[in-house]
């Protein structure tokens, strides 16, 4: 039917037939493309779209299955990667269990000791360990490392006692040094005024202690800032400095506006 | 970093608002910093480190340890809190925090 009306030559010659459409003759400037549409009757337009439906439902479900196909494949492998962890979680477990054994069979050989380091820094200290420390190295003039990795532990008494012994009696400034500054974070917590105490105690007492990012005395006069001006309540302490164009600005100039103070990086 | 996104379209929703977003930057290198901020669209001001990046005078100073480290502070310079992570919280705690300071604001030097 279309073709009747692509030339008016041709739709006279339809429409002196008396065939279709006799009372609205095609104008000779019309486009075509609109003379086509035009033409769709409603079953054409059905089927159209039912054909561009079901054109576009198979491509859906093509997208689907393809994603739940992904979607299997992540989860297998999520699975494996779960597994890897257990396992190596369990192996981790076993491997302390087993240093922490050598360490009561052996406490005072070079094998002991590597294996005291070991339950230190691959798990945490736990009380037999730290019960071995204070019967076999208090003394030690090498404890000093090992000390400072004991905040991760417990407040107990029996950690308390022995870095108490190792600060007062350890002949070795860097073991007594790192005790103190280990016993005075443990202290942050539960005792507030104590770990001041001590804090500034190392502040006086070890500024020739190195430790990362400075001494020791460095870092304790950190943390007593931290603890006597940054806490929630207090005035924010200025900060005066340069933007990352060079300006000069000061945290107080945004007095009377909320200030969220992000410590960041692109890293 | 993953707090990016949401940083961003907190200072677009503070736009006008009593608010600003002020940070300590610990980037070693200033042109990383610089392209990286352009890339990231980083527009909120920073405090930078300088060479020593998160060894720098301000997080040494400030007993910093990780990265992010938060500071919630009210438009009197008062410490309100620390380290909020979760989004929600953070935007439900900062919106009151602003909320007591347009009232202040308002109330007019009293």
């Amino acid at each position: 039917m279309d073709r009747i009306w692509r030339g008016t030559a041709l739709g006279l010659f339809f429409a002196s037939t008396g065939v279709i459409l006799a009372d609205d003759p095609p104008k000779k400037d019309d486009p075509p493309a609109k003379q086509d549409e035009k033409a769709k009757t409603p079953a054409e337009n059905f089927a159209a779209a039912k054909k561009a439906n079901d054109e576009a439902s198979a491509a859906m479900n093509k997208v689907v299955a393809e994603l739940q196909k992904k979607k299997e494949q992540l989860s297998l492998e999520n699975k494996e990667l779960n597994e890897a962890f257990q396992a190596r979680n369990k192996a981790t477990q076993a491997f302390l269990k087993a240093a922490e054994e050598l360490a009561k069979s052996e406490p005072s050989t070079p094998l002991g000791f590597e294996a005291i380091n070991a339950v230190i820094n691959f798990g945490s200290p736990t009380p037999a360990i730290i019960k071995v420390l204070a019967e076999h190295h208090a003394m030690n003039p090498k404890i000093g490392a090992v000390v400072s990795r004991l905040g991760r532990g417990a407040l107990t008494k029996d950690m308390e006692a022995f870095l108490t012994t190792v600060m007062e009696k350890n002949p070795n400034r860097d073991a007594q040094g790192n005790a103190a500054f280990t016993l005075a974070s443990l202290m942050i917590r539960s005792r507030q005024a104590d770990a001041e105490k001590l804090f500034e105690k190392i502040m006086s007492d070890y500024k020739d202690v190195k430790s990362f990012n400075g001494t020791l005395a460095d870092r304790a006069e950190a943390n007593l800032f931290e603890l006597r001006n940054l806490q929630i309540g207090k005035v924010v302490p200025e900060i005066e400095g340069e933007d990352t164009d060079g300006k000069k600005f000061k945290l107080s100039d945004y007095r009377g506006k909320v200030v969220m103070l992000d410590f960041w990086g692109h890293w | 970093m993953a707090m990016f996104p949401h940083e961003r379209s907190l200072v677009k929703r503070m736009e006008g608002k009593p608010f600003a977003l002020i940070g300590i930057n610990s980037d070693r290198e200033k042109e990383f910093l610089k392209t990286q901020n352009e890339k990231q669209q980083i527009t909120w001001r920073s405090f930078w480190c300088g060479e020593k990046g998160t060894s720098g005078p301000i997080p040494t100073k400030w007993n910093v340890m990780g990265w992010p480290t938060l500071y919630f502070i009210d438009h009197k310079g008062v410490i309100r809190q620390k380290n909020l992570r979760d989004e929600k919280k953070m935007d439900e705690f900062l919106d009151k925090l602003v909320e007591e300071a347009e009232k202040d604001a308002k109330g007019g030097g009293s």
